[in-house]
């Protein structure tokens, strides 16, 4: 009788547990109507920083392109337009640029916005102290890889605040492109508080001032479970923002985000791999964008099977050997769409069909493959696809295995440790088949082939240590004409030089971004750059 | 009093020497493993040269390891533990932030632990053979068998995104954490804080409940519970005074260790559902070898353990005179 009793406090115990527990079970309220805050999730990574001086991720720069306007910007479809700047010309063609910066900009703390804050901004982004990741940029301008180095003083008679209003920059080479590339977050302008700041100012909300549509309205904590707030800033001087403030969370798991956003705690979340279709499909495809990113796997040019010009056909046959409709639809669920060159749609210059193909030619390939064998090669070991493991390539490597299993070359998984040293083993040379993709810093068609294909970007981004004579010529050519539909046409003969003649490089997808949205969001703009742009967000 | 003093300190000292070893091991283990945090900074797009260079000057690393580790300690003793190569921020700010977060989780976590592991054992020990002992067994197996990323995203589902779907606002669990607190109680969005310190608490309260459970069974059968009932006394006497409190001695063991072990716990939770505390901080930067928070955190760690060590020895003591703090038994 005495064990029952227990027994029964012992239950009320449980009771009270699932009562501290369950909290407000006992007061259950009606159902209510989701409501959503107006919050954005991060889940693709942490930002490095939000200080526009260096940061280096993509979530970083988003919330620095809300707290700073820079000279120029990009609109939806990739067109370069005024930010700061009203115009800008040259007399060179392109040597040395002028900006007309606008009048009556202010930043946060009302200071005036003028030529000198961008002189600033650039001094300190490239200030070799401030060691920033992407301080590299502003080597472009005459100078500054000098001052960034320590070798030199700031290149101040190559940016010039002439007045107010009027900002010159000297450049090393012609650079056509350079308005586009002043769109970087690293150009942005800088009140004379942040002069001498370093790169901890961020650390304190009240430190980090710019001229965007938005202002931090606390101090951040850039880490996972942490959260960046922005309130509108009160001295912008474009349209007004639509959102009276914006919480971003950071979250570290991407299936854990999407949660948090269908438990109502946020208004856009990201999408787990593989449930592209089932939640666009339950949530709209408003958060869906094309973005200026290529995925393709290259040829280790050194490689004595799959490499140089004698191996042209054995490229050609595996590049028409791959379903890049397969990995779109099984991979991506059509998020990602079949690629048909380097460069994007959306680009600048684009032009479609300047890859070998982008539809599956089975029979050329065997006919490539035949070809390549009669000449007296022969494959004596499984070809590697070379990727990073843990990251999900093994799957678009085991549909290229089988694809290319249809025209009778053998290959296999080679994954590397996901320890972050994948890039590096293979700008040294040790894949064979490469797992590779880029994401436009700026959207110019420069930013894809040199970094990626000329011979000088060997041991950087050439991960295929590929070097044609031809193509670094095409490339020249273009970067030095003063004559921007010139410029143009150079750089397509040049892609078709390495995706066609050489066959050096075969692209799969173009990368698109997807989220899923509250069904109260009417307006989600994504720039082609995968920026969203927060400051033009619609809710109903 | 005075042993227990003498041995407090004696412990309190070679709890220091682990810290320097531990601290030491690690930090060798940073210069040897592949690859280095700045390198690692060149992903898919690489940095130029000059850059790197810059980074890696900045931080210190171009100097002797010899050089870099006397810098350490140097900083260590002036209280400061360095910057993050990620981020920049202060190891001393994310260790207080962080802190703070995995605090409040692990006390949280141990207290809810504590009652399920009490309730559920206590339950199956009285009610042995009952639906209640054999739910309490199928309880206790099922639940230690799940990792936490799968039971943390199953609570996220049952209690946040069906409960939001179906517009029962009330049963949704699954929000953000409490960003106001008193001490150790939050004062503002307390349900944010339930679903992680549950995920924290059953892994190791199912075993600990199946641990007080025997032990309980087997005190039920010494001769002097028998003749405390038939001396009479009451059943609540002879359970919580003379029962329970000798079954406890094992159990402390395991919940002091448990303890510990809560820490990895908490790793996996605060990853699973985002929280700014110490274990995800941890993992991010062992992952980029962002060695001053690594460092800094495990002194921490290394330091919480020792410590919790240190209370679970003392209370024995406590728990039963017969103990003395030295380990030898009063007879």
């Amino acid at each position: 009788m005495k064990v029952q009793k227990l027994s029964v406090r012992a239950t009320a115990l449980a009771a009270a547990v699932a009562l501290i527990a369950g909290g407000s079970v006992m007061t259950a309220h009606a159902a209510t109507a989701p409501t959503y805050v107006d919050c954005q999730l991060f889940a693709a990574g942490e930002p490095d920083h939000i200080d526009p001086a260096l940061t280096s991720t993509l979530v970083g720069a988003n919330v620095a392109t809300m707290l700073y306007d820079g000279l120029t910007d990009t609109d939806a479809n990739g067109k370069l337009i005024p930010a700061a700047a009203s115009s800008w010309s040259t007399k060179d063609g392109g040597k040395t640029w002028v900006f007309k910066i606008k009048s009556g900009l202010k930043f946060s703390n009302g200071e005036a916005v003028t030529a000198s804050s961008f002189v600033n901004g650039w001094k300190r982004a490239a200030a070799e102290k401030m060691a920033s990741e992407v301080a590299y940029h502003n080597y472009f301008i005459d100078g500054m890889e000098a001052y960034n180095t320590g070798k030199g003083a700031f290149p101040a008679s190559s940016v010039v605040a002439n007045d107010a209003n009027t900002l010159t920059v000297k450049m090393v080479d012609v650079t056509t492109d350079f308005p586009s590339i002043a769109g970087h977050s690293v150009f942005s302008p800088i009140p004379s508080s942040m002069n001498s700041a370093d790169g901890k100012v961020e650390e304190d909300g009240t430190k980090l001032i710019g001229n965007g549509p938005y202002m931090l309205a606390s101090a951040i904590t850039k880490r996972a479970g942490g959260e960046v707030v922005l309130v509108p800033n009160p001295n912008y001087g474009g349209t007004k923002p639509t959102l009276s403030k914006i919480t971003f969370k950071i979250s570290s798991d991407v299936n854990a985000a999407y949660n948090a956003f269908a438990s109502g705690q946020c208004d856009n979340g990201p999408i787990p791999a593989g449930r592209y279709t089932e939640l666009l499909g339950k949530w709209g495809t408003k958060g869906v964008k094309t973005t200026l990113g290529t995925d393709y796997w290259g040829f280790n040019w050194e490689d004595p099977v799959v490499g140089g010009t004698k191996n042209r056909d054995l490229r050609s046959a595996i590049s028409k050997a791959i379903d890049r409709n397969q990995i779109s639809t099984v991979i991506y669920q059509g998020v990602r769409k079949p690629a048909s060159g380097l460069l994007p749609p959306g680009l600048p210059g684009y032009k479609a069909g300047q890859g070998l193909t982008s539809t599956r030619d089975l029979e050329g390939a065997k006919a490539d493959f035949k070809r390549w064998t009669a000449a007296g090669n022969k494959i004596t070991t499984p070809i590697r696809l070379s990727y990073n493991d843990g990251a999900g390539w093994d799957k678009v490597a085991s549909i290229i295995i089988a694809n290319l299993k249809d025209v009778g070359i053998p290959a296999k998984l080679d994954p590397f440790p996901a320890d972050g040293t994948y890039f590096t083993k293979m700008r040294q040379g040790k894949g064979q088949i490469i797992r590779a993709g880029w994401f436009a810093d700026y959207p110019i068609a420069d930013n894809f082939l040199f970094p990626l294909l000329d011979s000088k970007s060997i041991d950087g981004d050439n991960l295929e240590r590929y070097s044609s004579s031809k193509f670094d010529a095409l490339v020249a050519s273009a970067r030095a004409t003063t004559n921007p539909a010139f410029a143009q046409s150079q750089y397509r003969l040049a892609e078709k030089q390495a995706l066609v003649t050489d066959a050096v490089i075969t692209q799969t997808v173009n990368r698109g971004i997807a989220t899923v949205l509250a069904p109260s969001t009417s307006t989600f703009p994504i720039s082609p750059l995968g920026m969203i742009v927060y400051d033009q967000i619609v809710k109903n | 009093m005075g042993t227990m003093f003498t041995y407090t300190i004696k412990r309190l000292g070679q709890m220091l020497i682990v810290v320097w070893a531990a601290v030491t091991l690690m930090f060798t283990l940073f210069f040897i493993i592949p690859g280095d945090p700045i390198s690692l900074k060149s992903g898919e797009k690489s940095l130029p040269p000059e850059i790197l260079h810059n980074i890696t000057v900045k931080y210190g690393l171009d100097q002797p390891t010899i050089v870099q580790y006397g810098r350490f300690w140097s900083h260590l003793f002036h209280g400061d533990l360095g910057y993050s190569y990620k981020n920049e921020k202060s190891v001393n700010t994310i260790l207080h932030d962080g802190l703070a977060t995995s605090g409040r989780l692990l006390f949280w976590g141990a207290l809810f632990q504590l009652i399920i592991a009490l309730t559920v054992g206590l339950t199956s020990a009285i009610k042995r053979g009952s639906i209640g002992d054999k739910l309490g067994t199928v309880f206790s197996v099922g639940i230690q068998g799940i990792p936490v990323f799968v039971s943390g995203l199953l609570a996220q589902y049952l209690f946040g995104v069906l409960p939001f779907s179906m517009h029962w606002d009330w049963a949704n669990f699954y929000k953000p954490w409490p960003t106001q607190w008193w001490g150790v109680i939050p004062t503002e969005g307390w349900k944010g804080l339930v679903l992680p310190a549950l995920v924290v608490a059953v892994v190791d309260a199912a075993y600990i409940a199946r641990m007080l459970r025997s032990s309980l069974l087997e005190v039920l059968r010494a001769d002097y519970i028998r003749t405390a009932f038939a001396k009479g006394l009451s059943a609540r006497r002879v359970w919580f005074h003379h029962a329970l409190r000798n079954a406890l001695i094992p159990v402390v063991t395991v919940y002091g260790t448990s303890l510990i072990a809560i820490f990895g716990v908490a790793v996996q939770t605060e990853k699973v559902f985002s929280l700014p505390g110490m274990g995800s901080t941890i993992a991010d930067s062992a992952l980029s070898q962002d060695s001053p928070v690594v460092l800094g955190l495990a002194i921490v760690v290394i330091a919480f353990g020792a410590i919790v060590n240190l209370i679970v020895d003392l209370s024995y003591a406590l728990i039963d005179p017969r103990i003395k703090v030295d380990g030898k038994a009063n007879h």
